[in-house]
């Protein structure tokens, strides 16, 4: 669902609730991501220097809080924080996706 | 690789495209320098060209061995998981994780340490002692060892329980299956150590056992010539957790007691790891284990 930096190792968060603290910064996950996957990468977002999320979990953003739920709606709930802008940028960039799909369908 | 500084707080990236985000003036900079960067190489280019000097030194070549190879020579080994380590140096136990057919495995790896058998716990604050973990099976009836075992060369029981065996001869690990193996009297004979369990891998494939109920589930295992001590984070069909170690490359592997099986183990920094607690319950005389122990030094 998501992994998050921590110093020079990386937890990564899975859809059964469990996490596993890998000995690679975020940095060099983000490029095996993009690698392996290319643009089907996609779905993976980095936020700020501290966090990779999927965005097919994202449930709820509030920039007030400066919060981010991801959630599978069955039970995987995370609450993470992140900086005002960056969820700024997050909301604008789900948007224009949503346009584009309407766009599509028109 | 994007270093971990690459990238602001404020500051969103799509993976696997090229489109960054709202980069701010932070990355207005860095655009300004790229550009500057640019121009200056296109003038040392355009320079070097001009005066028909190259300032370009002699490349070094990397020799790949594997390319002067005719596919007929490429032998493709298993690669090992663990670390290389050369037998002066101190004994301890790796532990790594791999997921295998959605089965997360616990592997625990000892290094420059030779495996011993040994009836009743081994003593936890003996810091030469590196990994330690159940062996054979107890009978419930009588409370004995279940098939045939060798302690230090002295026979302890006998029988054909389940036909995959353990030997320790001259501290090498040998692991197979088969209803009579001479590996018991060469056990007995040098002061080796041999027991039975169930059969799981044999020559790199799956062994079919009886019991159908799902446990956590421990094996002691040869890959490539590594043993490796593999122990599945969930409970598992006997089938499962073989077709598990069959997939990892495993060449031949042995069950272990598994289920909340007493053990533990010591790592490169000699930090003590009890991979499952002991029961507050009575302890047969016969509970036996598997340690690994640092090489007594000459």
């Amino acid at each position: 669902m998501y992994i998050s930096s921590d110093g020079n190792y990386s937890n990564v968060f899975t859809l059964d609730g469990r996490s596993r603290l890998v000995c690679m910064q975020l940095g060099l996950i983000e490029d095996l991501i993009g690698n392996q996957l290319g643009d089907n990468g996609g779905n993976f977002l980095r936020l700020g220097r501290s966090l990779i999320i999927n965005t097919d979990y994202i449930y709820f953003i509030d920039v007030g809080k400066q919060q981010l739920i991801l959630s599978d709606c069955s039970g995987s709930w995370h609450e993470l924080t992140a900086s005002r802008e960056v969820l700024i940028k997050l909301k604008a960039y789900l948007e224009s996706l949503i346009k584009v799909e309407l766009n599509e369908k028109d | 690789m994007k270093k971990i500084d690459d990238i602001q707080d404020d500051e969103l990236r799509v993976i696997g495209h090229s489109i960054t985000s709202d980069t701010g003036r932070k990355s207005k900079a860095k655009l300004w320098a790229l550009c500057a960067g640019v121009v200056i190489a296109v003038v040392v280019v355009v320079a070097i060209i001009l005066t028909g000097k190259s300032e370009v030194g002699p490349v070094a070549e990397v020799f790949d061995p594997s390319a002067a190879m005719t596919p007929e020579e490429k032998i493709i080994e298993t690669p090992w998981l663990g670390d290389y380590s050369d037998i002066t140096g101190r004994a301890y136990t790796e532990h790594i994780q791999r997921t295998v057919n959605d089965i997360v495995l616990d592997i625990y790896i000892p290094h420059n340490a030779q495996p011993q058998l040994v009836i009743g716990s081994p003593d936890i604050h003996d810091e030469r002692i590196v990994m330690t973990t159940q062996a054979a099976d107890i009978r419930a009836d009588n409370g004995k060892i279940n098939g045939a075992f060798v302690l230090a060369g002295e026979p302890k029981a006998w029988g054909l329980s389940k036909k995959g065996y353990v030997a320790i001869i001259r501290d090498s690990v040998h692991i197979g299956v088969a209803d009579s193996s001479p590996l018991f009297e060469e056990a007995t004979e040098t002061g080796g150590y041999f027991f039975r369990q169930y059969a799981l891998v044999d020559n790199g494939t799956l062994v079919e056992n009886k019991p159908k109920n799902k446990a956590i589930r421990k094996a002691i295992c040869d890959r490539g010539g590594e043993i490796i001590v593999v122990m599945s984070q969930t409970q598992e069909s006997f089938h499962d957790f073989a077709q598990a170690l069959e997939d990892f490359g495993v060449d031949n592997a042995v069950y272990l007691v598994g289920a909340d099986s007493d053990g533990y183990y010591r790592d490169y920094n000699g930090q003590f790891t009890q991979i499952h607690k002991n029961r507050k319950r009575a302890e047969p005389k016969y509970k036996n284990y598997i340690k690994w122990v640092e090489y007594e030094s000459e």
